[in-house]
Order: C-alpha cells, then sequence, then structure tokens
C-alpha cells in the first residue's frame, strides 16, 4: 500500500511553520498559540494514522463471455482489517464495458472482521477479449490526513461477442461441392428437391419412377432430383483501413457482418473459411461445426487493423485457404488499394465473388467547406466507378450502411445476378 | 462518467467556513478600532479568497485564507502592543476550525460520497484535538506571560523549538510506500 499525506497536512504544517516563527520574530507569544491547536490536531492525526493491513479483494464476474449491450455483474468481496471505515473501490476503465451505474468509483462503509460484498453492474459495449485490469483501492486514516492506495489484479479477461446480424436467407453460390449439405445443388443427382423429367434408362431405380406421368405417356418416366450438398465460403475482411467516428468504427461492422454471416453459413451445415487480409494476415481454413463456429469468433475478436505500408497481394494468402469454388464474401470498406487489386486478382482467377462493401460515409466528419465538398463527391464519383469496374468483372458490390440490415444488402446480390443472368439470355 | 454531488452536501461545511472566517476577521479588526480599516483589508481578501478556494475546491487557497486572518491578528497584536492576549487560543482554535471546515467542503464536492459514519468521528477527533490545542495554547500563554525576559537564549531555545516541531512533523507526514 502507498501512504499519501494529503494537502491538507501540509498545509497545516506550513501554517503552523509560519505562526511559530511569527511568535519568534515578533517575540509574541500569542502567535504561537495560534499555531497551537494546528500542531495538537497533526500531532493526534499522526499518532492515529497506522498504514492499515492489506485489503483482501476477492472478485467474480458473471458471466464472463457475453453478447454485445448484455449486462455484467462484478461481485467483489472486501475482507479489510480493523479501523478501516471506508473505502473507495475505483474500478478500472475497460474501453469495451460501461458502468450500468455510471460510477468508476464506489465509496463503500466497512464493518470490522465482517466481509463487505459489493455489487458493480456493467455493460459490454464492445466487442473484444477485455481484460479487466487492475483495482484500486483507497482508504484514508481517521483525519484524512493520509490516503493509503492499494491495487489488486483483477486478472479477469470478458469475453465480449459482436452482436451478430440475423440473417434467415443465405446467398446462393454459384456452385456446391460434393459434401452433403443444406443447399440445393444446382446440377442434379440423388436429392429430394424435384428437377426434371426424363425416360427412363438402363440403371435407374424403380422408385425413382414417375408412375403418373408414365401412365400419361404411355412409357416409362423418372424424375430427377437437385442433390443437397453444402458450399465452402470464405470470409474475406478487409482489416488494412477503418474509419471511426463516436458511433463506432467500419471494422465494428465488418467483424459483426463477418459474425453474422459465419453464424448463418454454419447453421446450413457449410464449410467456413476466414481470412483477415491486413497489415498482419490472418486466416482460419474452411470447417463446419459448432467447434469451428467458437474458432471463427474468437478469430473475429481478435481482427485488429493492422497499419502498413508494405504492398500485399493475393499471393501471399496460402493457396489451401481459397478452395477451388468456393464463395468468397469479402467485407471492405474499399479505401485501401491492396484490397481493391487483391479482390479483382481474386475474380480474374474465377473465383465466385461477392463484395459487402462497409460504407465509411457516416463515420466521416462532415465537410466544413465548398472545396472540401467537392473533394468529398469527387472521391464517391471514383467510387462509383470503382463499383462499376468490379460488375464489369462479374463480381457484385452492394453497400452495407449501419442500420440496414445484412439481409437486405444479400437480396441485393441475389437481385444481381438474377439480372445478370437474364442479361446474358 | 462520474456523479455530480448534490450541492447541499458542500454548500453547508463551505457556507459555515465562509462565515466563521468572515466573523473571526471582523471580531479581529473590531477589537482595535483605531486601525479597523487597515485591519479589515487583510481579513476582507482571506474571506474572499476562502470563498473562492472552496468554490474551486483549492486547499492551498485555505491555508493562505489562514495565514491572512492570522496575519491580521498578529498585525493587531503587535500594534496594541502590553501583556499577552488570553484571546490568542481562541482564534487560533477559530482558524483551526474555518480550516477544517473548508477541507470538508472541497472534499464533499468529490463525486465520490463521504460516509456519514466517518464523519463524524472525524469531527470527534478533531473537537478533542482543538480543546488540546487551547489546553496547550493557554499553557504556552501563561509560561510567556510569568517568564521576565526574552533575549538571545530564548529565541534560540524558541527557533530551536520549531525547528524540533516542524522536522518532527514533517518526518512523520513523509510518503510512505511499503508492499501490501
Amino acid at each position: 500500500m502507498t501512504r499519501t499525506a494529503a494537502p491538507r497536512l501540509t498545509s497545516y504544517l506550513a501554517i503552523a511553520a509560519l505562526f511559530l516563527l511569527g511568535g519568534l520574530a515578533t517575540g509574541r507569544p500569542e502567535l504561537v498559540a495560534l499555531a497551537t491547536p494546528f500542531i495538537a490536531l497533526l500531532v493526534v492525526g499522526l499518532i492515529l494514522a497506522r498504514s492499515p493491513r492489506p485489503i483482501e479483494i476477492g472478485m467474480k464476474l458473471t458471466p464472463d463471455s457475453v453478447v454485445e449491450g448484455e449486462p455484467l455483474e462484478l461481485t467483489v468481496d472486501l475482507t479489510t482489517s480493523p479501523g478501516i471505515r471506508a473505502l473507495e473501490l475505483a474500478v478500472p476503465a475497460v474501453r469495451g464495458l460501461d458502468f450500468a451505474s455510471g460510477e468508476p468509483m464506489l465509496a463503500v462503509t466497512l464493518d470490522d472482521r465482517v466481509p463487505r460484498h459489493v455489487s458493480i453492474q456493467l455493460r459490454a459495449v464492445h466487442w473484444g477479449v477485455h481484460a479487466l485490469g487492475k483495482m484500486r483501492t483507497r482508504t484514508y486514516d481517521a483525519l484524512h490526513l493520509f490516503r493509503f492506495d492499494g491495487e489488486a489484479d483483477t486478472g479477469m479477461v470478458v469475453r465480449v461477442y459482436p452482436r451478430a446480424e440475423t440473417m434467415r436467407t443465405l446467398l446462393r453460390p454459384r456452385r456446391t461441392l460434393a459434401l452433403t449439405g443444406n443447399r440445393v445443388a444446382r446440377h442434379k443427382g440423388d436429392g429430394i428437391e424435384f428437377a426434371d423429367l426424363r425416360p427412363y434408362g438402363p440403371g435407374d431405380r424403380v422408385r425413382s419412377i414417375n408412375w403418373r406421368a408414365s401412365a400419361r405417356r404411355g412409357q416409362l418416366w423418372v424424375n430427377e432430383r437437385h442433390p443437397e450438398r453444402n458450399v465452402d465460403v470464405v470470409l474475406f475482411l478487409d482489416t488494412f483501413a477503418d474509419a471511426e467516428s463516436d458511433a463506432g468504427s467500419v471494422l465494428d461492422e465488418t467483424i459483426r457482418g463477418g459474425a453474422g454471416l459465419a453464424a448463418a453459413w454454419l447453421g446450413a451445415r457449410d464449410r467456413v473459411g476466414l481470412v483477415s487480409f491486413g497489415g498482419i494476415l490472418e486466416w482460419l481454413e474452411a470447417g463446419s461445426g459448432v467447434r469451428h463456429a467458437y474458432r471463427i469468433v474468437d478469430a473475429l475478436l481478435r481482427t485488429r487493423v493492422v497499419f502498413s505500408y508494405a504492398w500485399k497481394d493475393i499471393d501471399v494468402i496460402p493457396s489451401r485457404l481459397l478452395p477451388p469454388g468456393a464463395l468468397i464474401v469479402a467485407l471492405s470498406p474499399m479505401l485501401d488499394d491492396r484490397v481493391i487489386a487483391a479482390l479483382l486478382d481474386l475474380r480474374a482467377r474465377g473465383f465466385d465473388l461477392v463484395v459487402v462493401e462497409i460504407a465509411p460515409e457516416p463515420f466521416l466528419p462532415p465537410t466544413r467547406s465548398e472545396t472540401e465538398s467537392l473533394a468529398r463527391r469527387l472521391w464517391k464519383l471514383q467510387r462509383e466507378a470503382l463499383r462499376y469496374r468490379y460488375a464489369r468483372a462479374g463480381a457484385p458490390v452492394v453497400t452495407w450502411t449501419t442500420g440496414t440490415p445484412l439481409e437486405v444488402v444479400m437480396t441485393e446480390v441475389e437481385a444481381w445476378r438474377r439480372h445478370q443472368h437474364l442479361r446474358a439470355g | 462518467m462520474a456523479a455530480t454531488p448534490a450541492p447541499s452536501r458542500w454548500v453547508i461545511p463551505a457556507t459555515a467556513s465562509t462565515a466563521a472566517a468572515a466573523a473571526l476577521a471582523g471580531v479581529i479588526a473590531i477589537r482595535d478600532a483605531d486601525i479597523a480599516g487597515p485591519l479589515a483589508i487583510p481579513g476582507v481578501i482571506a474571506v474572499l479568497l476562502l470563498a473562492a478556494a472552496v468554490l474551486m475546491r483549492w486547499t492551498n487557497g485555505i491555508a493562505v485564507a489562514v495565514v491572512l486572518i492570522g496575519l491580521e491578528y498578529a498585525v493587531a497584536t503587535v500594534q496594541r502592543g502590553g501583556g499577552v492576549d488570553a484571546a490568542a487560543p481562541l482564534v487560533g482554535a477559530g482558524l483551526l476550525v474555518v480550516a477544517e471546515l473548508g477541507h470538508v467542503a472541497c472534499e464533499r464536492a468529490e463525486p465520490h460520497a463521504l460516509i456519514r459514519g466517518v464523519e463524524t468521528r472525524r469531527w470527534m477527533i478533531v473537537a478533542a484535538a482543538t480543546a488540546g490545542g487551547i489546553a496547550l495554547a493557554v499553557i504556552a500563554l501563561a509560561v510567556a506571560q510569568n517568564t521576565a525576559s526574552f533575549g538571545f537564549g530564548e529565541l534560540a531555545a524558541g527557533a530551536l523549538a520549531v525547528v524540533t516541531v516542524v522536522g518532527l512533523l514533517t518526518w512523520l507526514a513523509r510518503d510512505v510506500r511499503d508492499r501490501g
């Protein structure tokens, strides 16, 4: 514990010294009499001011992992040495956690020997892995001449998961894989969904015969079906650049969108991989199942924007992370040339690419002059041209703005694909 | 965000401190009617400074205000001359009460709440220390009154006593860091 003298103590010392010296200088004992109450108070205070024994602090956080917006409760058990009547408890400020009561510092009355339980209501406001840090305690002596500061390392970590976007319908990929899944494949084979009728041929199973059609046509006809297959989806997160304001950041939206898409596709028994393309390249190979869902969420929690000047292209990504025929969903603010080039490169290599553009405009400061407005308009035109360039390459770019459900944005992709299909004839 | 404390928590001791300082400065000035005007100047400055210090939570300002009232009293005493003023211990106690009330007002204005039970104990100790201080001052005045002369020896002894007292208190009041 650290003992620190209160400003009052030094003030009283100075007052007493001045009065005593004044008495000496003037030869008037009355000034000594002015000093004596201050000296008496200091003497009594210093006699009573003993360093208290360390305060035992037990802490418990329930639950230790939450979703953004959910409440947490920090229970602090305090056992103090006799003589401490009051205690100030300062809970460390953590960026992702907010105090539900609005008070990071609490005053607690204590009774000798009886442990005191203090409950602090917190609220998870931002995703991430947050270490709670050190909790500070402060007690005073009887006359508040000294304060005794102590620290206790909480050693607690809170995992705040991003509030995932709800997705009820998923984007249909162009190609499916050979493994069984929930996705109706475009090709024909063994499955449930009816696809077409064709005349019976050698090797066809009897159970495939459509008896009603056969009776009408006078010869055997069999049902053809679409098999249920799964897909490989690679979530491509742009962590080169970020735009942030008090309302949030592009990275926040990227993580929330990524978490929602991953949960939805994993729920449909698809394989989901993750590539975090930025100053630091991080990845997670495509996989499926509940365990993989947790792996993806943990990888998302670790995602950070790391500033870098180094040029990176698609060659730095290990080829096994991008399985042939995989649907690549890129979540990007489209602010960095390296990502723009890498995504076009992916499309050129034949990957089924969808770009979800996280609109950076809501996070930009308002323009202050005519010149800035003009520059902003030019910048928007450049972005529009970029979207057109992607569309020409066969990769739809849909803009996701804060507050719009991601499902709506994905529906736009379906509409764009239908339109392209009709145009192609 | 820290909550702002209710004004009633700190306004009462702040007002009491300023009122006590004004009363003390006024009484000191009125006692010597001949020089009441010049004497009132440090008193008025002290009261205004104290009010500002309490409002702005400037604890050093409280000390300066107390010293100014002490200066007013010292000027009055030196100007008056003659025998020992028996009211000096009460003036000293009054100055301590002014300072304590001012500091309590500053502490109560902090966002985190002070606890009433703790404050009661504190005021009891302050009252006991003040009473002890008054008793000590009365003894000191009595000794001074009965001392026949004030020569170099007394001055040296006094200086040594002042250095000893202030040094001892400073040593006791030093900041200590120990592993808890």
